[in-house]
């Protein structure tokens, strides 16, 4: 099996590209990053979280758990020493609450770049209804390429102009946020954690 | 990164309580703040927990080294 080792990212900025696929490229990278991610997580989830029964049904992996809490001995007068004494009593929660698993997931993505585009063509769009031919028949496709530009100098204004003029440059900044675990997961996770009830799991632990 | 925001219904008032999955894993008790009951995980359990929190810590890495490779 070959071994993958980390390689320094050198893109061509030189080379011409269709504006579309520059700007898509990073958010379809970071959109293949997620899908990995949530690929893991759910192996991992079936992995370590459930156990797979003989008959291909899939139970939650339990751990115990403890609980401290005070109770108040009733044959005892409040101001007694051992009125109140602690008792400790365990239940189980599925591993799968304890287990922080929505932290799999890009969490911020903030790409920015300049623009500049070298070219445009006119190409005629997909015929829609066989209507007859309009100015939304054809589309304009820009091609462009990454470039560099200077921070712009707050102290000479004329800088500012100067690249205002650029007509042909793009200032392009990209944003996205993580999401939310899927649905699906979040419903069996809410329901395990809701279905934790004071079920004591030892015979010599009193109940409460 | 361990999520914050990490909750568990109390067995007795079902009132949230709010825990820390690393510092439950050292033996820390999350007190209800509606009943006073504690809760903490059981020693036997630790093992288990950790082990799983540590498949779980490599998972990201490989996935961070994947996602890494992909541009």
């Amino acid at each position: 099996m070959p071994t993958i080792q980390n390689q320094p990212l050198i893109p061509d900025f030189t080379k011409e590209l269709d504006i579309e696929s520059i700007i898509s490229a990073p958010l379809v990278a970071v959109s293949k990053a997620n899908a990995v991610m949530v690929s893991g997580q759910t192996q991992f989830l079936l992995e370590y979280c459930f156990t797979k029964t003989a008959d291909n049904n899939y139970q939650p992996v339990l751990i115990e758990m403890q609980l401290t809490r005070g109770i108040a001995d009733e044959t005892k007068q409040p101001g007694d020493p051992d009125y109140i004494r602690q008792e400790t009593m365990t239940f189980t929660v599925p591993l799968l609450c304890i287990v922080p698993m929505n932290s799999l997931a890009v969490d911020k993505v903030t790409i920015g770049f300049d623009l500049e585009v070298t070219s445009a063509v006119n190409q005629p769009s997909q015929p829609t209804n066989g209507s007859s031919k309009s100015v939304l028949d054809n589309k304009a496709q820009l091609n462009g390429k990454v470039t560099y530009s200077p921070q712009p100098n707050t102290t000479q204004p004329g800088n500012n102009r100067q690249r205002s003029q650029l007509s042909s440059k793009i200032n392009v900044n990209l944003s996205a946020a993580n999401l939310p675990l899927p649905n699906g997961v979040l419903t069996i996770i809410d329901l395990y954690t809701k279905g934790i009830q004071p079920a004591p799991s030892k015979n010599n632990t009193p109940a409460v | 990164m361990i999520n914050q925001e990490q909750t568990i219904p109390c067995p007795t008032c079902q009132h949230k309580i709010h825990f820390d999955t690393r510092q439950l894993m050292m033996g820390v008790q999350f007190v209800c703040s509606n009943c006073q009951s504690a809760i903490g995980l059981a020693p036997e359990s630790q093992p288990l927990v950790a082990q799983t929190i540590q498949k779980l810590e490599s998972l990201k890495a490989t996935m961070s080294q994947k996602s890494s490779t992909l541009n």
